[in-house]
């Protein structure tokens, strides 16, 4: 495979695989909401997740560690216990929202209610991980992702007012509703952050074996590919902020959300916001079970990879398998997947220097990163973003406890 | 001075109790509106045959739902300006449900007259909104 095609690739997979539940939902709420004052929120969360997963498939292209089993290595067994379980926690609850997203898109299609499609979704992804490869998994789903393009392109049709959008990107204090924007900003950078998106890259650095030959191209495909994914992100906003707001609806649920490309494409907008809902979040589902059992086999050492036939890494299916029927059960049980949404987001936020700060020790390990270690403006962009976004979160959580709103 | 704390306290939080049931009553309103304005949308959509009857008629139950949900809370404080949000809410609940109806029938026509109920009780909300607590 020629360079360029692999960059092409590499780019095309992330721009595909970029947006699920958390960034739709968050995105949408944000903009019917707030219009476009929170587009901070979501640059912020899209530089940031820029370094980060630059820096994962550094670390895996040089070290020939994912982050799981480097962080075990380095820290020891015992330690790497607290963000094991606090991601696996995390992540268990955002494959619920991503399995809901699914339900909810096919709920939209057939008028069925969602928690009835939760087992048939949960087979279908248990499936495609049991019998498929890495490479259908990141190269295929991510590939149908693209329909998500149409937000962008719902969001040029749209026309919105320029100056204004561009004054979104500088972060300001609201007018009204305090604690309701800042719970929406919090769980935009959550979305964006969320901890299975650099773990996961990391892994699939290594099935993909790169070496250190490969750097350039992981630089290329993080920049580009995480820059583009956060315009879409960034769509969205926008494309709620010219719809919703004006029309005085406030997002409480994917019905609302449905129509969100209507305006722009007519007919089609809304069976286009239903294939893209269910396909990110279908996408986004598998690479976060993927992810949970990757960081689960690295952290005790067993075999994994999703290239193995199950019965050669039998715990690491084993893995998925356990995490698929524990996110499904938060669907059949029918917790609103909104709401579950952007409850897992918000934790994602909380729990974000659990699972970023001994990482960026490692990056900055020369027995791991050899001369490859960080930068100053990747450890201070990281940190700023990570303990920012932490701080909202046990702010603004409560707050949103309390006041509902 | 010491005899004056709970007598402050107890004025505090009553005055807190105030504030609280008045941006609660608005923070009701407001939400109601927004359902208000969702069910036009939904309703506006399936005239246009941008959006599947099975969809649109999930769609306005849960708006019913969620507007009844809000009445029942209004219901629960004392009257005053609660009582005549109440009473929109009614309306719109009981709007709501019949504009379901006349998706369930496939009757255009009615729809769009109850379109224009629900956009009724909409503006009476916004209105409430500006004027209210």
């Amino acid at each position: 495979m020629s360079k360029a095609f692999q960059i092409a690739l590499g780019i095309v997979t992330s721009i595909g695989g970029f947006l699920e539940a958390g960034s739709i939902a968050t995105s949408a709420q944000a903009g019917a909401r707030f219009g476009f004052r929170l587009l901070w929120a979501v640059a912020l969360g899209t530089l940031c997740l820029i370094f980060l997963v630059e820096m994962s498939g550094r670390l895996a292209a040089v070290s020939g560690h994912t982050i799981a089993g480097a962080m075990r290595e380095r820290f020891g067994s015992n330690f790497f216990l607290v963000p094991l379980a606090t991601v696996a926690l995390v992540s268990v609850l955002v494959l619920g929202a991503e399995i809901g997203g699914v339900c909810v898109a096919l709920q939209l299609a057939t008028g069925v209610a969602f928690q009835w499609w939760a087992l048939p979704v949960m087979l279908l992804v248990w499936a495609l991980l049991w019998r498929g490869s890495f490479g259908l998994i990141e190269e295929g789903v991510s590939l149908l992702g693209l329909v998500t393009v149409a937000f962008l392109v719902a969001a040029i049709r749209l026309h919105p007012p320029v100056a204004e959008v561009a004054r979104g990107l500088l972060p300001r204090l609201p007018e009204h509703d305090g604690g309701r924007y800042w719970f929406l900003a919090v769980s935009i950078l959550g979305a964006s952050l969320t901890p299975y998106v650099f773990y996961f890259y990391s892994s699939g650095a290594l099935e993909d074996e790169w070496s250190e030959d490969d750097l350039g191209l992981n630089r290329t495909v993080a920049t580009l590919g995480m820059s583009f994914g956060g315009v879409l992100a960034g769509a969205v906003l926008v494309v709620a902020a010219v719809v919703f707001l004006p029309r005085g609806v406030q997002i409480e649920s994917y019905d609302q959300v449905a129509l969100l490309l209507v305006d722009a494409f007519g007919r089609a907008g809304f069976w286009l916001f239903v294939a893209a809902l269910g396909i990110a979040c279908l996408g986004a589902a598998l690479e976060i079970a993927l992810a949970l059992a990757y960081m689960v086999a690295q952290g005790f050492g067993w075999n994994w990879g999703e290239n193995l036939k199950p019965r050669e890494a039998a715990r690491f299916s084993t893995t998925y398998t356990l995490a698929l029927v524990l996110a499904t059960g938060l669907v059949v049980v029918g917790i609103d997947p909104l709401q579950l949404t952007n409850v897992s987001m918000v934790l994602s936020a909380a729990t974000l220097p659990v699972a970023t700060v001994p990482f960026l020790v490692l990056m900055n390990d020369p027995d791991y990163v050899g001369t490859h270690a960080n930068g100053p403006v990747g450890n201070a962009v990281v940190m700023f973003v990570v303990v920012l976004a932490c701080v909202l979160a046990l702010v603004s959580l409560p707050l949103q406890l309390a006041g509902g709103g | 001075m010491r005899r004056a704390g709970p007598f402050l306290a107890a004025v505090f939080l009553a005055l807190a109790g105030c504030g609280g049931g008045t941006l609660e009553t608005a923070s009701q309103t407001a939400a109601l509106a927004s359902w208000a304005a969702s069910a036009d949308m939904m309703a506006e959509a399936w005239l246009a045959g941008a959006a599947p009857r099975a969809y649109t008629m999930r769609a306005l139950r849960g708006v019913g739902d969620a507007v009844s949900a809000r009445r029942r809370q209004l219901d629960d404080r004392p009257a005053g300006v609660e009582s005549d949000i109440a009473g929109v809410a009614g309306r719109l609940q009981s709007a709501v449900a019949e504009l379901r109806e006349a998706v369930a029938g496939a009757d255009r026509g009615r729809a769009g007259a109850l379109r224009e109920r629900v956009r009724a009780e909409r503006r009476a909300l916004t209105a409430a909104r500006g004027t209210g607590p």
